[in-house]
């Protein structure tokens, strides 16, 4: 189905632009880190050292007023002294308050965010879809119904009714068992990945409308198409001809958007884990709530590294739609008047 | 050439404007633009009948509606003998193998996805006829015919140039070997050497198919070469058919008359002679105006032409014109004339014309 | 004129003559694409005298449209003027630019190509005016018809108060008078007085109540009633020479009738030029004094229109003719032109006749490429063709498989980028 011909477009778009190559580096990067996660952090994310907490990260210091109560000649005081925090080469990106690793929860919490983000999407563009193809191709009293609740759910903010539906089917989660662990490949690691099933559904519920949306358009200006008719003429019924016709030529914006829904479905689920409303603590919207508190009495990694991380994320899944969308865009539309 | 293979009758259809949809919650009616109003015709067995106006007369809706693809708002089409409109899915299929269409634009006519081997063979696999295997093989002829060379069937539209792509529409159409094909201005996008082998095609493609043609095209010069017959339109009306013959060298219809002579003929005699041609637009179907609906427009026209719309005269020769100056006793003759406006006349119409409609 | 027939090349050379508005030399234009170069123009030359109607004719992708465009700087990327001379005879400019090193002048005539390029901005509207195929995409949705025909009066009273200076032609709308009509209500860039010779031009291509049509908005207008404005706005700059492209291809053929009449009345009346572009042989018959048919971007024959059409020596030529239907005359068969316009692109194109290929009359000699030879020198009749010297010899004739494909054979021919070179144009 995909032609030689938008390879090569691809290829030229990527060539062409730097933006390109640092969007797909960027979520090569993650979409890594997030599979091979148990490799790359170098502690289970979730263990907790006290005695190790609050530690920066490499390349800075803290200094911290410490506060002990001592037996001075006899009379307890206390005493309050200056104590320099030097960084733990042992934790690149630091620890929370808790003594958890920063950088190991970085890296899980990048299995979160594109679990989420990426079923997420395909849930949205799972219902979207097909209603918005249906929709635009039948036209009608559907249609009209399908724009009208797509304006009231665009005009209503996503966070919001994302909160509302957490807050009517509460905080699911879903234990699914790592295979590395399993296989005995990284035995200090978690035994199971945490998903938030009620966030991937919330999203997918908020965010289906998009897909419908842009499945609509194409399936109106696809069926005006000669060929449309042509299939008509030859005596094809309206379902192949959505599944032949106007699905295949409407997969191009589609994906498109699909990129940009797992950058905007990631920030979602980000906002909700800092509400708490995710159902899992490994998650960078989490972390940045934990570390809301800290910023103030200056250990301001624990709250800006997951922030960090879901801004790359978000940039270089962003920088990778944008090259899609150059590269496919031209391709398949307006190639009948050149000369 | 004699019973009818189609047959058309009282054919109208009206497309009501999109309703918005607060005009829906109010029940409010919308305006309805009057696309074909009242066309009759027959199609008989073996001929090419041309159907010639200009954009928004109402002809691509015509040929359409005679194949269903849009359902028409009133009137009878009879295909063979049996009653189209009332047919059932089962009887839709069956017609479907049997009336076929080739469009206008080479481009949006084929699946940019889809292979030429795929689009030709698209009916094949609708209505489960042949294996892969066998598809291919009858892909493979039918490319051929058409002139285009059968190992060309795993390329892409994209590849091809407009005249080859309208070839490959052509064999689609002809992969169900119908009886009856709908040509919707198949040569109008093409450049002129091309057109001629495209016509050329057809010519051929009818002889050795026993196909029956409804020719849809604004190109007199191309109806007047493929067509036996011919209908013209204006505004949803037939206003004048009959032999090709016979109405291109002694046209009875003004608007007949008026659409030869617009044509610049590539003869070095046309240099120097003013064209006789028509003032003003068309109105709008939309609106069209009471009585004849040439009658904005017609060097002809007095005031009876105002008052009512004129019937069908026969004319003679198998033809066919709703003009009453083909009456010698109407009182169209005592009537005061309204015609012969200067340019910048009588054209309040015009004002009205600002859009065309589709089509 | 002024041009040396002799030996075998009649191509137009040497100085223009006193009657040619515009003499184009060996002009040439190349788009630079992912594709590769293609040659859209490949050595054009051409006269337009005074008070003619010179028609281009070809096929979409023959060169016609960008030869246009070509002659008045209009090209854009990745297009380029590779080479040639455009002379424009303009007695002031010639003065102006007479001492100028670098501008090349010959009597009252100006090299265009090299003047600067602000100068031929400047040329456009009082000099040269365009009028395209598509008058729908040519005005600006948003301003109404008389604003926008009113401001092309005004470029020309800009340029007719102040002569010698080409800068105030292009330079009068700057940032501040921008600035002023945004915060100033009611503020037009257009005067009354241009506003009313809007009107009188609006009436003079036909155009019914002008004085409230004025007002209206390209949307109201139907195509036929945008394509008589858009000519009254070529008017408006007073033009010696207006090209018009395709100016009637997009219009149903009673529109176009009319259309075509108007162009002939204001040829008549203003003795311009005229020159039209257009891929219908009917359209050139009823109009044009001389013609030049492009093919593959060269002008294969060119003459005075009896002369073309009565006496066609190059094949393709006849091969158009004959493939036009005829309204009144239904021959038998037409006889179309084998296979397919080439694609232009220079990797693919030989140093040969660019038409062998579809020739029915090709030779051995078609496999250099034949300078232009004279047909008739009083009709100014030439052709790119051995044919014009010689007759058709079969002994000569190249087999019909030389070029890969068999007769009726657009089968073969196909490279892959004919969607570039054939199809666009409806008629």
């Amino acid at each position: 189905m995909v032609s030689s011909r938008v390879i090569r477009n691809l290829k030229k778009e990527f060539r062409q632009s730097g933006l390109a190559k640092l969007g797909l580096a960027l979520v090569v990067v993650i979409v890594l880190t997030a599979v091979f996660a148990p490799f790359i952090a170098p502690h289970n994310p979730t263990d907790q050292q006290l005695d190790q907490s609050e530690l920066p990260p490499i390349g800075f210091s803290e200094t911290t007023e410490r506060t002990s109560s001592q037996m001075v000649d006899g009379e307890i005081q206390t005493v309050t002294e200056e104590v320099e925090i030097t960084a733990d080469p042992d934790h690149v990106f630091g620890t929370d308050g808790l003594g958890r690793d920063m950088f190991s929860r970085v890296v899980y919490g990048a299995r979160t965010s594109l679990a989420v983000g990426v079923l997420g999407t395909l849930l949205a563009a799972s219902i979207g879809v097909p209603v918005g193809l249906l929709a635009g191709y039948h036209r009608g009293r559907v249609d009209d119904a399908l724009m009208r609740i797509a304006d009231i759910s665009l005009a209503f903010p996503s966070l919001v009714l994302a909160v509302a539906l957490i807050g009517l089917w509460g905080r699911a989660a879903v234990d699914i068992p790592d295979p590395f662990v399993a296989a005995g490949l990284a035995p200090e690691m978690p035994e199971s990945f945490v998903l938030p099933i009620t966030v991937v559904i919330v999203v997918g519920l908020v965010n289906w409308v998009w897909f419908a949306r842009v499945a609509r358009g194409e399936a109106l200006s696809l069926r005006g198409q000669e060929y449309v008719k042509a299939s008509r003429a030859l005596g094809a019924d309206d379902n192949t001809i959505i599944l032949r016709h106007v699905l295949p030529n409407a997969v191009t914006p589609i994906i498109v958007l699909g990129t940009v829904q797992v950058a905007a479905i990631i920030l979602l689920e980000s906002s909700l884990s800092f509400l708490g409303f995710s159902g899992t603590t490994l998650s960078w919207g989490f972390d940045i709530a934990q570390g809301r508190d800290y910023v103030s009495s200056g250990q301001w990694w624990i709250a800006s590294i997951p922030g960090l991380a879901i801004m790359l994320s978000v940039i270089g899944i962003n920088l990778l739609g944008d090259w899609l969308r150059d590269a496919l865009d031209p391709g398949i539309e307006g190639e009948g008047g050149a000369a | 050439m004699s019973d009818p293979l189609l047959s058309v009758e009282g054919l109208k259809k009206y497309y009501a404007d999109d309703p918005s949809f607060v005009d829906r919650l109010l029940g409010q009616e919308s305006e309805s633009v009057k696309a074909v109003d009242g066309v009759s015709f027959d199609v008989r067995e073996g001929e090419t009948l041309g159907l010639v106006g200009e954009s928004g007369c109402g002809k691509s809706t015509t040929g359409e509606t005679v194949l269903r693809l849009r359902e028409p708002t009133e009137g009878e089409i009879t295909f063979d003998g049996t009653d189209v409109r009332a047919m059932t899915d089962r009887d839709l299929n069956e017609f479907r193998r049997r009336a076929q269409i080739v469009f206008q634009d080479p481009f949006s006519s084929l699946d940019p996805r889809m292979t030429t081997g795929d689009i030709v063979t698209e009916g094949l696999r609708i209505h489960d006829i042949e294996d892969k295997q066998g598809r291919r093989e009858t892909a493979r002829d039918l490319l051929e015919r058409v002139g285009l060379s059968a190992d060309q069937m795993d390329r892409y539209p994209h590849e091809f140039s407009g005249g080859q792509r309208q070839r490959i529409g052509i064999a689609r159409a002809l992969a169900l070997d119908p009886d009856f094909v709908v040509l919707d201005e198949p040569v109008s996008a093409l450049d002129v050497s091309v057109q001629a082998q495209i016509l050329n095609l057809l010519e051929d493609l009818q002889e050795d198919f026993g196909l029956t043609f409804l020719f849809i095209a604004h190109n007199l010069g191309v109806v007047r070469h493929v067509c036996d017959r011919v209908a013209v339109m204006y505004l949803g009306e037939i206003v004048e058919i009959g032999p090709v013959e016979e109405i291109f060298d002694d046209p009875a219809h003004p608007y007949t008359k008026a659409l030869l002579s617009s044509v610049p003929r590539a003869s070095t005699e046309a240099r120097d002679e003013e064209f006789e041609t028509l003032h003003g637009d068309v109105p709008s179907p939309r609106n069209p105006p009471a009585g004849c609906r040439f009658h904005t427009r017609c060097p002809e026209a007095r005031a009876a032409c105002r008052e009512s719309a004129p019937p069908g005269y026969d004319v003679g020769d198998g033809r066919t014109a709703t003009c009453f100056r083909t009456d010698d006793d109407h009182a169209y003759w005592d009537s005061e004339p309204i015609g012969e406006n200067p340019a910048a006349g009588d054209e309040s119409d015009a004002a009205e014309a600002g859009e065309p409609a589709d089509d | 004129m002024s041009d040396a027939f002799g030996s075998g090349d009649a191509a137009p050379t040497g100085t223009p003559g006193p009657d040619d508005v515009l003499s184009v030399r060996d002009l040439s234009t190349r788009f630079f694409t992912e594709e590769g170069q293609i040659n859209a123009v490949e050595s054009v030359s051409f006269d337009l005298r005074e008070d003619e109607i010179l028609g281009v004719v070809g096929e979409s992708g023959s060169g016609k449209s960008v030869t246009a465009l070509s002659l008045v700087d209009l090209v854009e990327t990745p297009g380029r003027i590779t080479a040639g001379e455009v002379w424009y005879r303009d007695p002031d400019l010639a003065e102006e630019f007479r001492d100028t090193e670098s501008v090349r002048v010959d009597g009252d005539h100006v090299d265009l190509r090299t003047v600067p390029p602000r100068v031929r901005r400047s040329l456009r509207g009082p000099s040269f005016s365009v009028i395209f195929q598509d008058p729908m995409s040519s005005f600006n949705p948003s301003i109404t018809v008389g604003e926008q025909i009113a401001e092309a009066v005004e470029v020309q009273r800009r340029a007719r108060a102040n002569p010698r200076s080409t800068r105030s032609r292009t330079q009068g709308y700057g940032l501040g008078k921008y600035l002023l009509d945004g915060i100033v209500p009611g503020r037009d860039y257009t005067s009354e007085e241009s506003m009313d010779r809007a009107i009188d031009l609006l009436g003079q291509v036909g155009i019914p109540d002008p004085e409230e049509r004025v007002d209206e908005y390209p949307g109201q207008f139907s195509g036929g009633m945008l394509q008589r404005a858009m000519i009254a706005q070529a008017l408006a700059g007073e033009p010696d020479v207006l090209i018009a492209d395709e100016p009637t291809t997009a219009l149903d053929v009673t529109i176009q009738a009319q259309i075509l009449n108007l162009l002939k009345e204001i040829q008549a009346d203003r003795g311009m030029s005229i020159v039209l572009i257009t891929h219908d042989l009917g359209v050139i018959a009823e109009m044009c004094d001389r013609v030049c048919v492009m093919y593959a971007g060269e002008v294969v024959e060119r003459g005075t229109l009896d002369s073309v059409f009565e006496d066609t020596v190059h094949p393709y030529t006849q091969g158009l003719l004959g493939s036009i239907p005829d309204v009144d005359d239904p021959q038998a068969r037409l006889e179309p032109i084998t296979g397919n316009v080439p694609s232009l692109v220079d990797a693919e194109m030989d140093d040969r006749c660019y038409f062998a290929d579809r020739c029915p009359k090709a030779m051995e000699s078609c496999l250099d490429k034949p300078p232009e030879a004279t047909v008739d020198a009083a009709a100014d009749h030439g052709a790119k063709c051995v044919l014009a010297d010689r007759e058709y010899d079969p002994a000569d004739a190249l087999p019909d498989d030389y070029f890969g494909a068999g007769p009726g054979g657009d089968a073969g021919a196909d490279d892959g980028n004919p969607a570039a070179t054939d199809g666009g144009e409806g008629e």
